[in-house]
């Protein structure tokens, strides 16, 4: 017998990183929106990071540093799959680079 | 004007390749390049290969890229290596267009050497095949190692070229149009959210069309300026190999990679 699986739709914002707050927190000028987010998301937004997939940042976590996050988020196109907003209205999430080169 | 220079093998000088890294010009295409036979032999084993029949509609690559795993290098370098396999079983009895380009290029530039990046061992990708079918275009975009594939070694070059052999052309479409703008990290306000930029991010920029390239044909560009590929109308699948040569200037090197 097949199990059936539930599949979570988080929603997803894209856009570009401005100022770094934190070593794991940055500001995102948001640009894109996914269709059939749940929630509404402001042209601004405060992230903190709870996973990244970033070219140039450590996996490991205990070696960021806000110089090292902000040559990784400012000004590069991001994907954020949003996990919360906490009661502060940052939100919390996955934030990945997006898109791949190749002629 | 900003046009590319279109010659044949036999025209192309050491000064040629470095007009298109000083941004005189935007690309160089070097006519029959490869034998058109050899072209054909090559389609032909990757048409009658059942692993790679092609998908209507979908764009199908041989051979991994390393943007698309810019931050899993250890997938790449398993692909990779994998690959090389998959290019020995093509290019089987015939000239590899790979050591070709490389010897071509050699030979233009002597001061220089010419390999296959490698790191820590790792042999990077030699090259990719794209077979675009109808309807399939590439939209704005740049290729830029130094920005995109931070995580690698081969970041640290100076500059960087592009070489698309084409193995296969569509009976029309599909042509290379390079816009004279240069990528800068400001641009990234233009992305579009899978693959590419807005056509905002060019204006106003002069460009320049490649088309009526044919099997055998080289390109040479300097892929930091925004390029695309128009959609394919004709039935024919269009087929390309690329390459990128990374240049260190104090070292006189060049390393290749897909």
């Amino acid at each position: 017998m097949l199990k059936k699986s539930k599949q979570i739709m988080v929603d997803i914002i894209w856009g570009n990183g401005s100022k770094v707050l934190s070593t794991n927190s940055f500001v995102l000028n948001v640009t894109h929106r996914k269709d059939g987010n749940k929630h509404d998301y402001s042209d601004t937004e405060k992230i903190t990071i709870v996973s990244a997939d970033l070219p140039g940042l450590p996996h490991n976590q205990s070696e960021w540093n806000e110089e090292i996050l902000k040559t990784c988020v400012i000004d590069a196109f991001l994907k954020c799959e949003i996990d919360q907003r906490d009661e502060t209205g940052i939100l919390l999430g996955k934030v990945s680079h997006s898109g791949a080169g190749g002629y | 004007m900003w046009q590319p220079l279109v010659v044949n093998l036999s025209q192309v000088d050491g000064a040629s390749l470095q007009s298109i890294l000083s941004e005189k010009i935007p690309a160089i295409v070097i006519r029959n390049f490869y034998n058109k036979k050899m072209c054909q032999t090559i389609v032909d084993r990757i048409t009658n290969h059942s692993q790679y029949n092609f998908q209507n509609g979908k764009l199908i690559h041989i051979g991994p890229f390393l943007m698309s795993h810019a931050t899993d290098k250890k997938k790449y370098f398993q692909d990779a290596k994998e690959s090389q396999k998959t290019f020995e079983r093509l290019f089987c009895g015939i000239k590899s267009p790979i050591i070709q380009i490389y010897q071509g290029i050699n030979n233009r530039l002597p001061d220089y050497s010419i390999s296959l990046a490698s790191e820590f061992q790792n042999d990077y990708s030699p090259a990719i095949i794209r077979i675009h079918e109808k309807g399939k275009s590439i939209p704005i975009h740049k290729d830029n190692v130094k920005y995109e594939g931070k995580e690698y070694a081969l970041s640290d070059i100076d500059h960087q070229l592009s070489c698309v052999l084409h193995l296969q052309e569509s009976e029309s479409g599909g042509d290379l149009i390079m816009y004279k703008k240069q990528w800068k990290k400001e641009d990234e306000r233009f992305r579009n959210i899978d693959f590419g930029y807005s056509s905002r991010v060019l204006e106003p920029s002069e460009s320049c069309k490649m088309s009526s390239l044919n099997a055998g044909d080289l390109v040479i560009m300097n892929p930091s300026y925004y390029h695309k590929v128009t959609k394919i109308t004709g039935n024919t699948p269009r087929i390309t190999l690329g390459m990128f040569l990374g240049f260190y200037r104090k070292d006189c090197k060049i390393v290749a990679w897909a």
